[in-house]
């Protein structure tokens, strides 16, 4: 029993800190740290290098890192098959893995996003032709796909942006068009309709707001997906020209020389997997925080 | 009188010996090399990077697509070629050859006795059939170069001589059907056939070479089953010949490592890690040439102004690409297609190859109008057996831009850029090239009709000056004359940097301790598989 003089218990007050501990919201703190520091290296690229990311210097060919014999603080991470500093093509390569990664999502999601919201509200053949859309897309092999295109057009930037996004769109259109199927029967939808509202406001007005959550979370789940997409066509010789520095194309290069030059594909290839494990960490916060429904995506 | 009765039955033994030692000799024909007693035995295994369509018919595809290698083993030429890249009475089918004093016909006297693996007679009748099927328009036979517009028709005057007419004299001729060139002077059974067609040939080829074809898996393997006597080469070294296509080079490594493969090919750049692993390496030297063609001279680009073109020679530095991109395997050398490989048949010795000028190719470029530069594209693949272009390009692309000149480097397949540029669509573009070393006055000639006349297919030139002396070495009777307008030839490319030169480059091979000598020889897309199969 409690006496009726004792003090009530209050409730616990814990310290941000405290909270943000207990919450495991520390985890965050590793991938959040380096996204911040690979955004950071490609915008400032420019003032963190003194060397040009393709200017070559055969006489400097496959000098290994500073640690190793022969290697200076020079080329800290050592030099490329064309005796390029690999740390400097290494920060100019974020900058081409971001960029592509921004645009790809950015057009693919934008895409993907409308067609989705408008295939959900009308439903019907329109609907149905939009999904046999989809389905087909994403049936199709990628890769294969943008061979086919750096064949015929020749790689660029804009090819790979092109190429990833016209994947990337329909995984956009699925979820989104799932999400409007059941916002378009709620109240607030009803209501906006008898309003006099036109399909075109009530899609942007009402049901887009509604489907932004979702939109960040698959967004941010799928910067890590398209910088392993952009990576593989640069390998393959079917993404970003030479010399442009990507992460794929120095894995490429340092290939034939991974028993006497390991570090030449090693850096390029942490730098991937750091990256897109950092974004996938972040997405998946992201999604537990704003979208519990998806965490089965 | 008893030491003579034990003298006797032992000259009788001795000579029953010997009569069974010529019976074993088997196929007719002496045999010239090898013991009677002897049998092929064991297994060589060769990892190639490339080997064709392995259609196995020697008109069926170009000798560069490493076809040729199985080829000769399966086949014999009609003119035979020694390993040094001349021609040979001794190891072709036919043993003599003599042009007609009117220089418009050929005669061919051929070895008696040679056998098909089917066990039929090789004849004159087969060789003509064989020379026929060139003319075939499903025949790819791009070496045979001048000849193909000479020939007239190929004549059986009795099975073991052959007449070939012509409209018009042909000097190098028996060069076109020796194994010192292509695959076209390769004798096909004229019988079989007929009655297999080209597609059952092609499944179960047969030849009268060392070797007959155990195997062929498309894309994987060629294995060949030595025959236990040759004409030519004897009792063959080894029961069976495999060509393994094994495109990627770490993994031809790891089979040489592990002794899946006895032999490999292997690139500039690992000839020392495999050398400091113990494996043997032979090297074909000077074997390929580098080079950058400057593609459609006749339009309106930049390129078409001899000044820009010496401009964008003297813009690189070759010996550091030969030192660095190809681990210095090779040197630079003045202008293709005349290289240096051996002594090329009329080619100037005194020409030096364009020097690194960096400063001169600016006052150049500045003094044809292009004092800025200029914006150009240079195409980046790379090859099974050249993993070096794409580094060539990108350091063609970084020499050029020190100079102003703009080359955006364009990945594309190589089968693609072959077509852009028999259609003529790669116009004022830079299109890095590899191709096979010629020293004889005939190859060279031929080349530079594949190369620079201007209604040639692959032509980067319209010069009605180089027009000009390309027909009259084709038309040429004398030899000395041909060498003489290689020479001029030579010397105008030069002057005129019709393409960018880079240098000559070694073909390397690592092979395990079973294979200690091997001659690569000078045939042209030749490494010389006859060697190895020789005791």
């Amino acid at each position: 029993m409690i006496a009726s003089g004792e003090a009530v218990q209050k409730p616990l007050r814990m310290s941000p800190l405290k909270r943000f501990v207990l919450g495991r919201r520390w985890f965050l703190l590793i991938p959040l740290t380096i996204i911040t520091a690979i955004v950071a290296t490609a915008v400032l690229a420019e003032w963190l290098t003194s060397y040009s990311p393709t200017e070559i210097s055969l006489a400097n060919r496959l000098r290994p890192p500073f640690w190793e014999k022969g290697g200076s603080l020079a080329h800290p991470l050592g030099t490329d098959p064309m005796g390029r500093d690999l740390l400097t093509r290494m920060i100019y390569g974020a900058r081409v893995s971001l960029v592509v990664a921004v645009l790809a999502l950015l057009v693919g999601g934008g895409v993907g996003a409308a067609l989705g919201l408008i295939a959900g509200y009308y439903g019907g053949r329109l609907d149905a032709f939009v999904m046999r859309v989809a389905d087909t897309t994403m049936a199709f092999p990628i890769i294969l796909f943008a061979i086919l295109f750096v064949v015929v057009i020749g790689g660029s930037l804009v090819t790979t942006v092109f190429a990833v996004s016209l994947v990337l769109w329909a995984r956009y259109a699925r979820v989104i068009r799932g999400e409007v199927l059941s916002l378009r029967e709620r109240d607030f939808v009803a209501q906006a309709r008898i309003a006099g509202c036109s399909s075109t406001r009530i899609i942007v007005v009402h049901l887009f707001p509604n489907i932004l959550n979702t939109l960040v979370v698959l967004l941010s789940l799928q910067v890590g997906w398209v910088i392993i997409v952009e990576a593989s066509l640069s390998f393959l010789g079917a993404g970003i020209p030479p010399p442009t520095p990507t992460w794929g194309s120095m894995i490429a290069e340092g290939r034939d020389y991974i028993a006497t030059a390991w570090w030449v594909s090693f850096f390029p290839g942490l730098a991937i997997l750091a990256t897109v494990l950092s974004f996938n960490l972040f997405g998946d916060w992201l999604r537990d925080a704003l979208d519990p429904k998806l965490r089965q995506m | 009188m008893k030491k003579g009765r034990a003298v006797l039955p032992m000259w009788l033994g001795l000579v029953a010996l010997g009569l069974m030692s010529i019976s074993a000799s088997g196929e007719a024909g002496a045999p010239t090399a090898g013991s009677a007693a002897a049998k092929p035995t064991g297994e060589l295994r060769i990892a190639s990077a490339f080997l064709g369509a392995q259609r196995l018919i020697p008109w069926a595809e170009v000798a560069s697509g490493g076809i040729k290698q199985p080829l000769l083993l399966i086949y014999d030429t009609l003119v035979g070629c020694t390993d040094d890249g001349q021609l040979s009475a001794e190891s072709g089918i036919a043993e003599r050859w003599e042009e007609a004093p009117d220089k418009l016909s050929w005669t061919f006297w051929l070895r008696k006795g040679v056998l098909f693996h089917d066990g039929t007679a090789l004849t004159a009748e087969d060789v003509k059939f064989s020379i026929d099927s060139l003319f075939d328009p499903k025949a790819v036979a791009p070496l045979l170069g001048p000849a193909k517009a000479a020939f007239k028709e190929a004549e059986v005057k009795d099975p073991t001589t052959l007449i070939i007419h012509l409209k018009q004299p042909a000097i190098f001729l028996p060069w076109n059907f020796s194994c010192a060139t292509g695959t076209e002077g390769m004798i096909l059974p004229k019988k079989y056939f007929q009655q297999a067609g080209a597609d059952g040939f092609a499944r179960a080829p047969i030849g009268s070479g060392p070797y007959r074809v155990a195997k062929n898996t498309i894309g994987a393997a060629i294995q060949l089953e030595a025959l236990d006597h040759h004409w030519r080469d004897g009792v063959p070294k080894f029961k069976t010949v495999t060509f393994m296509l094994v495109p990627e080079e770490s993994t031809r490594l790891a089979q040489l490592r592990t002794g899946e493969a006895d032999i490999i090919a292997v690139s500039r750049e690992k000839v020392p890690e495999v050398q400091a692993a113990g494996f043997n390496v032979f090297s074909k030297l000077n074997d390929q040439v580098i080079v950058v063609y400057m593609q459609q001279q006749w339009d309106a680009v930049p390129i078409a102004d001899a000044r820009v073109r010496q401009a964008l020679n003297l813009a690189i530095d070759k010996e550091a690409i030969m030192r660095f991109v190809f681990a210095g395997q090779g040197v630079p050398t003045p202008m293709y297609p005349i290289g240096s490989y051996g002594v090329a048949g009329g080619a100037d010795a005194t020409l030096q190859p364009y020097p690194y000028d960096p400063q001169k190719a600016k006052q150049l470029l500045a003094e044809a109008g292009y004092p800025n530069g200029f914006e150009t594209k240079i195409y980046s693949y790379v090859t099974a057996d050249l993993p070096e272009l794409n580094r060539l390009s990108e350091a063609v692309a970084d020499y050029l831009g020190r100079v102003g000149v703009r080359a955006k480097i364009t990945p594309l397949d190589r089968a693609a850029l072959s077509t852009k540029r028999q259609a003529k669509t790669l116009s004022g573009d830079l299109l890095p090239w590899s191709t096979p070393n010629r020293s004889l006055a005939i190859h060279i000639v031929t080349i530079m009709h594949t190369l620079h006349y201007s209604k040639a297919m692959f032509t980067s030139t319209a010069d009605p000056q180089l027009d000009q002396m390309i027909d009259q070495a084709l038309a040429s009777t004398d030899v000395a004359e041909v060498e003489r307008l290689v020479g001029e030839m030579h010397r105008y490319l030069y002057r005129n940097a019709n393409n960018i030169t880079i240098g000559e480059i070694h073909t390397n091979y690592a092979a395990n301790q079973k294979i200690s000598h091997w001659d690569l020889g000078r045939n042209l897309y030749d490494n010389n598989p006859r060697y190895l199969v020789r005791r």
